[in-house]
């Protein structure tokens, strides 16, 4: 079975976010305050974990573009 | 780094569920959600990590899914993958993974909320062994880091398309081994590999 999905890429600010949530980590004085992103954006889940890696320097692809998921991400059947 | 995090509590997680199955009982699936949140924050407090983020709902009982995780990739830009939490029991069946009277499915909802926010969504199942002594098959699956260990399982992930795939062909309950070895993976795939590494993530156009 193809399943196909455009996957968007969020921005971190886009994800950081305030209500419904509160930061947990790192803590945070006055967790309802600050800056923070949009916060209707996926107030899906009960805990919210973000992780950020280190940017691959001679990264070239164009960043503006659809990320396609073009079958189950299994290799070996 | 999350990636060493993982690496160690996924072989732990797998070891505590097999103990607690050789006594044929159970662990609530809430509670190790929370014990994964918990003690991410407690290896990135020690560690003063800086690239990590944790946010809890102030009102869980209005959400669909578990577990939110947004992962960098080599763009900068994240990726968020919507992670639907099941525990195994001591007969390795999801026994909470079913299908409902009313609709929509779970997996439905998930494939929804894939669509609304473009997202990928995966079941996370917290497994152990069983029976004893095992007899699980070695894994075949390989990611950006190679074939993971059996243990590496203890959280392992698969897609909601072959959640909602299983059950639409007429099974009606779900056990470890309908997916494992070749359409679950080890949780370290979403965190360690990028979607464009060598055995990373996804294929891309």
């Amino acid at each position: 079975m193809i399943q196909a999905a455009f996957l968007r890429e969020y921005d971190f600010s886009e994800i950081h976010t305030a209500a419904p949530y509160n930061q947990i980590y790192p803590a945070v004085d006055h967790p309802d305050t600050g800056v923070f992103g949009d916060v209707d954006l996926g107030a899906f889940a009960s805990r919210r974990i973000v992780i950020s890696k280190a940017v691959k320097e001679n990264y070239t692809m164009a960043l503006e573009r659809d990320l396609y998921v073009g079958g189950p991400i299994r290799y070996k059947e | 780094m999350p990636c060493a995090f993982i690496d160690k509590e996924a072989p732990e997680l797998f070891d505590l569920l097999t103990a607690i199955f050789g006594y044929r009982l159970k662990l609530a699936e809430i509670g190790i959600t929370d014990l994964f949140v918990y003690k991410l924050v407690d290896y990135c407090t020690a560690r003063g990590l800086t690239n990590v983020f944790v946010y809890h709902a102030k009102q869980e009982a209005v959400y669909g899914a578990d577990l939110d995780l947004f992962v960098q990739q080599a763009t900068g830009k994240y990726l968020w993958f919507a992670l639907q939490a099941k525990v195994m029991n001591f007969m390795g069946v999801y026994k909470d993974l079913r299908i409902r009277k009313k609709n929509p499915q779970q997996w439905e909802k998930l494939k929804d909320n894939e669509a609304k926010h473009r997202n990928k969504a995966f079941y996370l199942f917290y497994n152990g062994d069983y029976p004893s002594p095992s007899r699980l098959p070695a894994p075949v699956g390989t990611d950006c880091r190679g074939v993971p260990a059996l243990k590496d399982y203890g959280y392992g992930i698969v897609e909601r398309l072959h959640i909602e795939t299983h059950f639409s062909g007429g099974a009606s309950r779900a056990k470890f081994t309908d997916f494992y070895p070749y359409k679950m993976d080890a949780l370290r795939k979403l965190i360690c590999c990028d979607f464009d590494d060598p055995g990373g993530v996804f294929t891309r156009i």
